[in-house]
């Protein structure tokens, strides 16, 4: 690929992906992303690179995001430079909106917290992606094989482990204190599989879903944890050998898992009720 | 305590999962007990994706972007001059070339005198060239400065060859395509590779 010659055009051939799993077997794009680099390989660059302005992802000509990186790893030809700069320009642009700013704020407090960091976070994410682009040039990066297959999900990798590298240089802000409410572990059990219900409830008021994730994010560590594992329908604890628990993951007693739920769940609320109060 | 690029690894293999369902986060847990956190930060990350779609288009100004543009263009070979230096089949060593010359549908009998420069560069057809440089991720400026290098070099073996070839100077391609061990329906291919570019 490199040039739009009739050849290249008529019988386009998609290069396979090299990287390989833990267990040997290779990864392989999915059905629709293949169908995707069939159709688009056999058009003129300039088309792709309209198509790829879409923002639209319910059009038809919607270029998706594994395909432009597809192209963008591949089009190294001093002819097509024009061409590739502009598909350089839309791939990073997406990167950059996958990265969300949030307005946070801590329970108990009135500030929002540093959208400032935030802006620096969403750069941070992009210098990665740009470092990986860079390499691939030079000596073909395998990670990227990853964002061929599913872009967006591995751009939350990174997203991920980026976060996690700035929060150890620039240290968490601490949730303030907050008047514990002493309930019932079993209460806090059935509220929060509640919540879990409600998490994915398709009716649930998208603003109010919006407030509890942003909610979950801002909890401390370890309670956070506890609660995400919960949402996922892990136990608190089980006495099975082979059935996985809370207790078991983390590494502590159901005593500790329950009080972590407590705390975080008095959190959740004092943070929803000050957002319903504005 | 985990390597920084095995750690990145496990993480892209769990976000490009088909499904992030408990079962799949339970066989991440249970393979990767000290990756607890990243995994489950990581789930919370994929979880409020799905809930919360994809974001709305927030304002943003890529103030980076010429900088980032002159960087990616200067770090790979765009042109002749860069190209030089670059031997592309490096990568390809051992299975990795049994399987580019499987994809190619020749022997690598024949592919080897090309990595080795006994075929006369300007013989090899377009279609041929297009084909290698679709298969072998690379671009064609870069594959043809390669094989226009001036003196052919007989490569150091790392697979076990089908034939070995005489070396007696540079061949054209049609040559080669005629006079090495393969099937016709190989033999076939190439040819019309020959005849589709008119040159040879």
């Amino acid at each position: 690929m490199g040039s739009d010659t009739d050849d290249a055009r008529k019988n386009p051939q998609i290069i396979p992906l090299r990287k390989r799993r833990p267990d040997g077997t290779t990864y392989s794009r999915p059905e629709p992303i293949q169908q995707a680099l069939d159709v688009l390989l056999r058009l003129p660059l300039k088309v792709v690179v309209d198509r790829s302005r879409l923002t639209d992802q319910s059009n038809p000509d919607y270029v998706p995001s594994e395909c432009l990186l597809y192209f963008v790893r591949r089009s190294r030809d001093a002819r097509n430079e024009a061409s590739l700069g502009d598909l350089f320009t839309i791939l990073r642009e997406r990167v950059l909106r996958s990265v969300r700013i949030f307005a946070r704020r801590l329970p108990g407090s009135k500030q929002s917290e540093g959208n400032v960091r935030d802006l620096d976070f969403r750069e941070t994410v992009l210098d990665r992606f740009q470092e990986m682009l860079c390499r691939d040039s030079q000596s073909y990066d395998e990670r990227l094989e990853f964002y061929e297959i599913r872009f967006n999900q591995a751009l939350l990798s990174l997203r991920t482990t980026t976060r996690r590298d700035v929060q150890r240089a620039a240290p968490r802000l601490e949730s303030l204190p907050i008047d514990m409410m002493e309930e019932p572990s079993e209460e806090v059990q059935r509220a929060l599989d509640a919540l879990s219900y409600k998490v994915d409830h398709e009716e649930m008021d998208s603003r109010f879903r919006s407030n509890l994730h942003m909610a979950i994010s801002t909890l401390p560590e370890d309670e956070r944890l506890v609660v995400e594992l919960r949402l996922q329908g892990i136990l608190i604890d089980s006495k099975e050998p082979n059935t996985p628990s809370i207790a078991k993951i983390l590494g502590c007693s159901e005593k500790t898992v329950r009080n972590r739920l407590n705390r975080a769940y008095a959190r959740l609320r004092a943070s929803l009720s000050e957002e319903e109060s504005e | 305590m985990r390597h920084p690029d095995e750690r990145e690894e496990i993480l892209y293999s769990f976000a490009v999962e088909e499904r992030h369902d408990r079962e799949t986060l339970e066989r991440y847990l249970k393979l990767y007990p000290d990756l607890v956190e990243d995994l489950v930060d990581l789930s919370s990350e994929l979880r409020m994706h799905k809930v919360l779609g994809p974001a709305r288009d927030d304002a943003f100004v890529d103030t980076n972007r010429d900088a980032a543009w002159a960087q990616f263009l200067a770090s790979g070979p765009c042109d002749a001059a860069d190209a030089k230096g670059i031997n592309p089949f490096a990568r390809f060593q051992g299975a990795a070339f049994v399987q580019l010359a499987k994809n190619m549908n020749m022997p690598r009998s024949m592919l080897t005198p090309l990595c080795d420069g006994l075929v006369a560069a300007a013989s090899i057809p377009e279609p041929f060239l297009q084909r290698l440089a679709q298969n072998m991720g690379e671009s064609l400026e870069v594959l043809r400065v390669f094989f226009a290098r001036a003196e052919p070099q007989m490569s150091s073996l790392s697979y076990k060859a089908d034939e070995k070839p005489s070396v007696q100077g540079q061949m054209t391609f049609r040559e080669y395509v005629l006079a090495t061990d393969m099937t016709e329906d190989q033999r076939k291919a190439l040819l019309q590779d020959c005849d589709d570019d008119g040159r040879n």
